[in-house]
């Protein structure tokens, strides 16, 4: 039964690619841990995309230098006023 | 900052008000130059960027109607002047293949036949780091201002697939393939290490 309910590591995958690994339905949450759990293969996957996830939210974050938005805002004022 | 400019900041731009533009610019001049640099502009280029974004609207205020907030649309303009000046350099990959390779890593019953490889551990190091942010620089312009957009301004989904001019499908299928590619760079980069 169980492992007919089972989702496979395709499924698996699938889900954790679009981020839909922890607001599944009960049920399927629970299947899903189980299978990470059992799957060493999942798992690191699983652990790859968590690290990509947080590191890509680290680097969109650009930096940005006070004194460079300065002293681009002034000069992107100077090219626009009317001459 | 203020988020986002009244009506009577339109009509004073409009009139050519004093001051208008300098508001304008002001309050925009931040979140242009951001997306920029997430999209891998280097600081000249980003602020050609932003300061065409600024003549483009300026030069069509007419045609914003104030339906969606200023700084969508300004995004959304500064979106398209980035694809035009990359396009010459920069070709969209077949997005087929990245699926089709993905897939061809299980077997008919949906099981591994090419496991992933790559790092294991739990803990993200800075080495990992360091290589998932090379691999992030092989992404395409409008997958990486879509994660900027959504990890680093935290921009709704609708609002995002207006700056890109894509539909949600679209959107969802598009950081997905960035996420496989993301991961098979992250794999054969850690495998052609030292790691075996
Ligand atoms: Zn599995």
């Amino acid at each position: 039964m169980i492992k007919r309910l089972m989702p496979s590591c395709r499924e698996v995958s699938e889900k954790v690619l679009v981020g839909e690994l922890f607001n599944a339905p009960l049920l399927q949450r629970g299947l899903l841990r189980l299978h990470l759990m059992l799957c060493e293969h999942c798992r690191r996957f699983s652990r790859q995309l968590e690290m990509i996830s947080k590191t890509v939210e680290e680097i969109a974050r650009p930096q940005l230098d006070p004194r460079v938005v300065k002293a681009a805002k002034r000069r992107i004022l100077e090219h626009l006023k009317p001459k | 900052m203020p988020t986002d400019i009244s009506k009577d900041d339109i009509r004073a731009l409009k009139e050519g008000r004093d001051g208008a533009m300098a508001e304008l610019v002001n309050s925009y001049t931040q979140t242009l130059l951001a997306v920029s640099f997430a999209m891998g502009f280097s600081q000249a280029d980003a602020e050609e960027l932003a300061q065409e974004t600024f003549a483009a609207f300026l030069s069509a205020l007419d045609r914003f109607e104030g339906r969606s907030q200023i700084k969508t649309y300004l995004v959304g303009i500064l979106y398209n002047k980035a694809a035009d000046f990359r396009r010459k350099s920069y070709r969209e990959e077949s997005l087929d293949k990245i699926q089709d390779d993905f897939e061809k890593r299980f077997n008919e019953s949906g099981l591994w036949s090419r496991p992933p490889l790559g790092p294991e551990e739990s803990v993200l190091t800075g080495e990992i780091k360091e290589l998932i942010a090379q691999c992030a620089e092989g992404l395409t312009l409008s997958q990486k201002t879509a994660f900027f957009l959504r990890e680093s301004e935290g921009e709704s989904s609708e609002d995002i697939c207006n700056i890109l001019g894509v539909s949600y499908t679209n959107l969802r299928v598009l950081l997905y393939r960035a996420r496989i590619k993301l991961r098979e760079c992250l794999e054969k980069k850690w495998e052609s290490g030292k790691h075996d």
